[in-house]
């Protein structure tokens, strides 16, 4: 999270919106969002817990311009991090 | 209710010493907090949906701004839905951040360094990462889903 916000921060092309799972549950429905931090780019393209190295910086890449691949993305198990209750996929 | 007595603060000491520590002598540029919020007559009998909220996240940015004299706050219902948000911009950064809904806990901490990083324009990226992202060919919008804790 703290990568992406600096990502946004950086610069005009990227709007990061750090959205409250709890108060934007209408959010997390639309997007299935299961576990936290999830990343949704441009309400299509969703990342769960990001890992902060080069794979976050290609999403957004591919998600600016479709003809570059999709990054084979790296992500941390979400075992160390929060579910979310009540949304689609947490089994709950 | 207490007839009398303003609304309870927001910030507990302790989160007053968060603050300070943060970004007391830390910041470099103002830092402008825009909160989009519905706002309700305090005349009216029932409140508008999301109004408690609204009134928190002007409430906890006030607070902010009265720690820190370089934090400034616009309030706008323009925009506003159900959910309100504190929007981080500064002009020692290209871009901004937006909070969706009011940051509690560990979302908190998370805002007080986003307006630090907006304030020096170090955002912590690694080298080459502002060039590349400064070169999207297209704005893409990103959300970050968390919890307060």
């Amino acid at each position: 999270m703290v990568t992406t916000i600096g990502m946004g921060l950086a610069t005009d092309r990227l709007q990061v919106d750090v959205v409250d799972g709890f108060a934007g549950m209408d959010l997390v429905r639309a997007f299935g969002v299961s576990g936290v931090p999830t990343v949704v780019l441009d309400d299509r393209l969703s990342l769960e817990n990001p890992s902060p190295d080069g794979s976050l910086l290609d999403f957004v890449l591919h998600a600016a311009d479709g003809s570059r691949p999709a990054p084979a993305v790296a992500t941390v198990p979400f075992m160390g991090c929060g579910r979310l209750s009540g949304s689609p996929r947490s089994g709950r | 209710m207490e007839l009398g007595r303003g609304p309870a603060s927001f910030f507990d000491d302790v989160d007053r010493s968060y603050v300070v520590a943060q970004l007391e002598g830390r910041m470099d540029a103002p830092v402008e907090l825009t909160v989009t919020a519905r706002r309700s007559s305090p005349l009216a009998i029932t409140p508008a949906a999301g109004a408690e909220e609204a009134a928190r996240a002007e409430r906890l940015a006030r607070e902010l701004a009265a720690l820190e004299p370089r934090i400034g706050v616009t309030v706008t219902g323009e925009g506003a839905g159900d959910v309100p948000a504190l929007t981080v911009a500064s002009r020692a950064s290209a871009g901004s951040v937006r909070f969706v809904g009011v940051p509690r806990v560990n979302l908190f901490r998370v805002l007080v360094g986003a307006v630090r990083r907006a304030s020096t324009g170090e955002h912590g990226l690694p080298a080459g990462w502002p060039e590349a992202l400064a070169a999207l060919p297209k704005p893409v919008h990103a959300q970050v889903f968390a919890t307060p804790t």
